[in-house]
C-alpha cells in the first residue's frame, strides 16, 4: 500500500486498498460529494429559511368571498411548511451526522449534550428573567470551536435531548431544533471569518478554520466576536421562534397576520407584533448570552480547544522513497 | 401501544386541530384527549393530569379578552371604549370576541394532545424506536439521556468538593468554579467513552459516511421542493404543478433516507411488536385525517371551515364527521390490558 493510497480525514486516517489505480476517480467522487453536501446544506436551509419567512410572501389581499375563503384556508399552508421543516432538518440531520460522526465525536456530542441539556432541565425548574437561557452558550462555543457540523448537530440535538427529558415535545420542535441548529452551525463561521481577516492582514493563519489558533491576543478578541453573536442571536432566536405560531395569533390587525398580505405590510405587521411582544423578553436572552459567554466564555473555549488538540487530530503521512517502495 | 401508532394519532389530531375553529369540534377533540390521557395515566399508575384543562380556562378567557379588545371588527357590537387610547378604543365585538376564545381553545387541544404523547411514551422507547438512517444520532441522544443523571451528580459532587474550599454560590461568576470542573470533567469521560467504544468494535463493520446516492437523491428532492415552493408563490395558477414537484421532491428525500437507512445493519433487543390494535389506531387516524383534511363526497370540510368575522353564526356539526372523530378513542383498547396487567402484578 502506497502512501497515496492514505485517505486523510479530520478525525482519523483510513487506508484504502488499491485506491492509487483509481485515484481520479476517487477525485472526482470527493468534489462530487463535496459540492452535493454543500447543495444540501444551502438547499435545506433556504427551504428551511422559506418556510419560516412563509407568512411574508403572501399575494395581496383579495376582497369578497374570496377573502373569507382564502383566510379560513390560512392555516393550511403553515401545517404543510411545519412538515417541509422536519423534512429538511431529517435531510441536514443525516448528512451531518454522515460526515462528521466517529466514536469520538458521537461520545464527545453525547456528553456536551447531556450537561446542556442538564442546563436546560435547570432553567425549566429555575426560572431566569426574561428569555434568560443558559443553552445556547455552549452551543455558541462548539460550533465556533469544532465547525459548522459539530455546531448543527450540538444546536438540534441540545433542544431534542432537553425536550425529551422535560416533557417539550410539540409542534415547536422542528423550529426549535432548526433556529437552534443554525446557530451552531453559523458559530463556526465566525472561525473561518476571523482565520479571512488573519489572511487579509497578512498573517499567516496558525491552524485550519476548524482549528482555530490562540493567539496571545486572540482569545479576548474572540470572546468579544462570540459575545456580540450571541447578542444577535438572542433577538434571532426570538424573532424566528414567534414565526411558527404568529400565523395562528389572534390580535390587534396591526399586529396579526392574515393570508394574503403583502411581504412589506407583513413584515410591518410583525414588527409591531415583535416589538409589542416579544422585543423585551428577547432582550434578557441577549444580555443572557452576553453574560455567559463574557463570563465562562474565555476558559470555556480554552477547555474545549485544548480538548480538541489532544484528541481531534489528523495523521499526515510525508512521502517517502522508502516507505513508498516499502507498500510496493 | 406502538410508538408509531401514538405518533400517527397525534399527528392526525393535530393535524385536524390545526386547521379547524368549530368550537363543537375543538370541545369534542379536547374531550377525546381528556379520556385518552385519563386511560394512559392508569396504565402508567398515576392520576389522570388536568393541567392542560386548567391551562385551557386561564388561556381562552384572556384571549378573548385580548382580541376583543383589541379587534374592532364584527356586526355584534356589544358596546364602545371610549376615548382615543390607541389599539383599545373603539366597538368591542361578540365575534372578536369568539375568535379569540376559538384561537385559545385551539393552542389548548394542541398543547393537550401533545402533553398525552409526552405522558404515554418513555424516553428509552423513543430512542430505541431511532430510524436506521439516523444511527449515529439515536446513538448520541442515548448517551446523552444516560449521562444526564450522572451529569446532575457529578455536579453535586463538584459543588459539595467547592463548598469544602469555602467557595459560595452568591452570583453568575461565583458558577465558573463549579462549571468548568463539570466540563472538563465530562470531556474526559466522553474519551474513555470513545475507547470503550472502540474496543467493543464500533465503526468497524461500515462506513458511516452518507453515500453518493443518498446525498443526489437529497439534493435532487430537495431542489424540486424549492422549485415547487417558489412555482407556487409566484404563479399561483399553477398550483397543482407546484404541489406535484413538492411532492416529488419530498418523495425522492424519503427515498434518500431510506436507502441510507439500508446501508445500517440494525438488530433491536426485545423488539415491540406492532400488534393488529396498533395496526387499527394507525389506519383508523390516518382515515380520520383524510377523510376531514381532503375534499371527498362522504364527508363536507365546510363544517371545518368555521369562521366568526363578520356575523357570528352558529357553527355547523357534521354527525359523520363527530362519530368519525370518536375514533380517535381507539387507543382505550390497546392502553386496557396494559392497566389490566399492573394490576395483577
Amino acid at each position: 500500500m502506497s502512501v497515496n493510497d492514505i485517505v486523510h480525514n479530520r478525525l482519523g486516517t483510513l487506508p484504502v486498498i488499491g485506491a492509487a489505480d483509481r485515484l481520479p476517480s476517487v477525485n472526482q467522487r470527493r468534489v462530487l460529494n463535496k459540492l452535493l453536501s454543500i447543495s444540501i446544506y444551502a438547499l435545506a436551509s433556504l427551504i428551511g429559511l422559506s418556510a419560516f419567512l412563509y407568512p411574508f410572501f403572501t399575494l395581496s389581499i383579495q376582497t369578497g368571498a374570496a377573502a373569507t375563503q382564502q383566510m379560513a384556508h390560512g392555516t393550511d399552508s403553515p401545517l404543510m411548511l411545519a412538515l417541509l421543516i422536519g423534512l429538511c432538518l431529517a435531510a441536514l440531520a443525516v448528512e451531518a451526522q454522515g460526515q462528521a460522526m466517529s466514536a469520538k465525536v458521537i461520545a464527545l456530542l453525547g456528553i456536551l449534550v447531556a450537561i446542556n441539556s442538564a442546563l436546560r432541565f435547570a432553567e425549566a425548574v429555575v426560572r431566569g428573567p426574561g428569555g434568560f437561557s443558559p443553552v445556547f452558550m455552549l452551543i455558541i462555543v462548539c460550533g465556533y470551536v469544532f465547525g459548522s457540523r459539530f455546531g448543527f448537530l450540538m444546536g438540534i440535538l441540545s433542544l431534542l435531548v432537553s425536550a425529551i427529558i422535560t416533557g417539550g415535545i410539540g409542534p415547536w420542535l422542528p423550529y426549535q431544533m432548526f433556529t437552534a441548529g443554525w446557530m451552531g452551525m453559523s458559530a463556526g463561521w465566525i472561525a473561518y471569518l476571523r482565520d479571512a481577516l488573519i489572511a487579509l492582514k497578512g498573517n499567516k493563519p496558525k491552524s485550519t478554520p476548524s482549528a482555530p489558533a490562540t493567539a496571545r491576543r486572540g482569545p479576548s478578541l474572540e470572546i468579544i466576536a462570540l459575545c456580540a453573536f450571541g447578542a444577535l442571536w438572542g433577538f434571532i432566536y426570538g424573532a424566528v421562534m414567534n414565526l411558527w405560531f404568529w400565523p395562528f395569533q389572534a390580535g390587534d390587525p396591526g399586529q396579526s397576520w392574515q393570508a394574503g398580505l403583502g411581504v412589506a405590510q407583513g413584515l410591518q405587521r410583525y414588527l409591531a407584533f415583535y416589538l409589542a411582544t416579544s422585543f423585551i423578553w428577547d432582550v434578557f436572552a441577549a444580555i443572557g448570552n452576553v453574560l455567559l459567554l463574557g463570563l465562562f466564555g474565555k476558559p470555556t473555549l480554552r477547555a474545549l480547544q485544548r480538548f480538541r488538540n489532544r484528541f481531534m487530530f489528523t495523521l499526515e503521512t510525508s512521502p517517502s522513497p522508502l516507505t513508498h517502495g516499502q507498500a510496493q | 401501544m406502538h410508538l408509531r401508532s401514538w405518533l400517527i394519532w397525534v399527528a392526525s389530531i393535530a393535524a385536524v386541530t390545526l386547521t379547524t375553529r368549530n368550537p363543537l369540534y375543538l370541545a369534542l377533540t379536547l374531550m377525546i384527549v381528556q379520556i385518552v390521557s385519563t386511560q394512559v395515566a392508569k396504565a402508567n399508575g398515576g392520576a389522570a393530569p388536568t393541567w392542560w384543562l386548567r391551562f385551557g380556562v386561564f388561556v381562552v378567557p384572556i384571549s378573548a379578552l385580548f382580541n376583543a379588545i383589541s379587534v374592532h371588527f364584527g356586526d355584534t357590537i356589544l358596546f364602545t371604549i371610549p376615548g382615543a387610547i390607541p389599539l383599545i378604543s373603539g366597538i368591542v365585538t361578540l365575534e372578536a370576541l369568539a375568535y379569540g376564545a376559538l384561537n385559545g381553545a385551539l393552542i389548548t387541544v394542541v398543547i393537550a394532545v401533545f402533553a398525552v404523547f409526552n405522558l404515554a411514551i418513555p424516553a428509552y422507547q423513543l430512542v430505541r424506536s431511532t430510524p436506521r438512517t439516523f444511527q449515529s444520532m439515536g446513538i448520541t441522544v442515548g448517551i446523552a439521556l444516560s449521562f444526564i443523571p450522572q451529569t446532575a451528580r457529578r455536579l453535586k459532587e463538584v459543588r459539595e468538593a467547592q463548598s469544602v474550599r469555602g467557595h459560595r454560590v452568591r452570583g453568575l461568576r461565583d458558577w465558573l468554579p463549579l462549571w468548568l470542573p463539570l466540563l472538563i470533567g465530562g470531556l474526559e469521560q466522553s474519551t474513555q467513552l470513545s475507547e470503550a467504544m472502540v474496543a467493543r468494535g464500533f465503526g468497524a463493520i461500515q462506513d458511516r459516511t452518507t453515500s453518493l446516492r443518498t446525498r443526489a437523491l437529497f439534493a435532487a428532492g430537495l431542489c424540486l421542493v424549492l422549485i415547487g415552493w417558489l412555482i407556487g408563490f409566484v404563479v399561483r395558477d399553477i398550483g397543482a404543478a407546484s404541489t406535484v414537484l413538492m411532492l416529488l421532491g419530498a418523495l425522492l428525500v424519503f427515498a434518500g433516507l431510506w436507502f441510507s437507512g439500508r446501508a445500517v445493519p440494525h438488530s433491536v433487543y426485545n423488539p415491540q411488536h406492532f400488534t393488529v390494535i396498533d395496526g387499527l389506531c394507525a389506519v383508523s387516524s390516518i382515515v380520520i385525517a383524510v377523510l376531514l383534511l381532503v375534499p371527498n363526497p362522504i364527508i363536507s370540510q365546510q363544517s371545518l371551515l368555521y369562521y366568526p368575522y363578520p356575523h357570528l353564526t352558529a357553527p355547523l356539526f357534521d354527525p359523520i364527521a363527530g362519530l368519525l372523530m370518536l375514533l380517535w378513542l381507539l387507543p382505550l383498547i390497546a392502553l386496557q390490558p396494559a392497566a389490566h396487567s399492573q394490576k395483577d402484578l
